[in-house]
């Protein structure tokens, strides 16, 4: 699956200082897309027809397990997710619009492109 | 006729020199270059050797790990980095590498991960049609892709 219909737009929570520039020009650093070796997979969220607030306090629930607020958000269109030929694995446990992006490659540097590919077409979003 | 001519690499440290000079005005001469270069080079490692030190600790509270190996490494690749340009961003990659940033006026960007076996990986954003990844190994003097992707990233 590469998508869903209905959505378009997503957005990647940042629990990290240091995986994002705050001075110009801002943006994600590629730490904020790279997937956790045991799973090769990032989560995320459709944000299509959320309001600001409620986007916030979704990753606020979606960090509670780890006892941590997101400091700001990527936010991208769902044609990047093509582009970087990663799959959309709907995952509403946590919360029905979250989705994992899999498919990442083993190799760190394939990796690495990808995320700096992410970066390039996200919006970062500072709380 | 005395002369000192040592191998110039891109270094950012002062390792790896090479000398041809014996005489003690060799010698003396080696010393005075030395002290010379570490007082321009000395405050860029200063500003970028407790950032990486300090992910041992930033590490505990964001539950990545860390460990003394690769710290090592990312201090040895911090020695490696030519002398030119931006000073890079320090930051813990999910796997517990050291991810060193690059970020381009215009958003180009060139990123090396670090790992404890002293593998590099690194790719780079330089525009639409221009990226480019792969791996090194760390060395006494920093890969020839790795300096390029830095320059790039700079522009």
């Amino acid at each position: 699956m590469t998508g869903s219909p209905q959505y378009s737009l997503l957005a990647r929570f940042i629990f990290q200082d240091a995986h994002y520039r705050k001075k110009a020009p801002a943006t994600p650093k590629p730490g904020a897309f790279l997937p956790k070796p045991s799973t090769l997979k990032i989560s995320a969220l459709w944000r299509d027809t959320l309001p600001e607030q409620e986007i916030w306090e979704i990753g606020d629930s979606l960090g509670a397990a780890r006892s941590k607020q997101p400091l700001a958000r990527a936010d991208f269109d769902v044609a990047a997710v093509s582009e970087a030929k990663l799959a959309i694995e709907p995952d509403p446990k946590p919360h029905p619009l979250h989705v994992n992006l899999c498919g990442w490659p083993i190799g760190k540097d394939e990796q690495k492109a990808i995320a700096l590919l992410l970066c390039a077409r996200s919006t970062l979003i500072v709380r | 006729m005395t002369q000192y001519c040592p191998t110039f690499d891109t270094s950012l440290g002062l390792r790896g020199w090479a000398s041809s000079g014996v005489s003690e005005v060799a010698r003396q001469g080696k010393l005075s270059l030395e002290k010379w270069l570490g007082h321009y080079l000395e405050p860029r490692l200063e500003l970028l050797l407790p950032e990486i030190e300090n992910l041992r600790v930033a590490s505990d509270a964001s539950q990545i790990g860390v460990d003394s190996d690769t710290i090592s490494a990312a201090t040895q690749f911090a020695y490696s980095l030519p002398r030119f340009g931006p000073i890079p961003e320090v930051s813990a990659d999910p796997d517990g590498e050291i991810s060193f940033d690059w970020i381009g006026p215009s958003g180009q960007m060139f990123s090396v991960s670090v790992n404890k076996q002293n593998r590099l990986a690194y790719a780079g954003w330089f525009g639409e049609k221009s990226r480019i990844y792969g791996i090194e190994q760390l060395a006494e003097s920093c890969p020839q892709q790795i300096v390029h992707g830095i320059e790039k990233a700079s522009r």
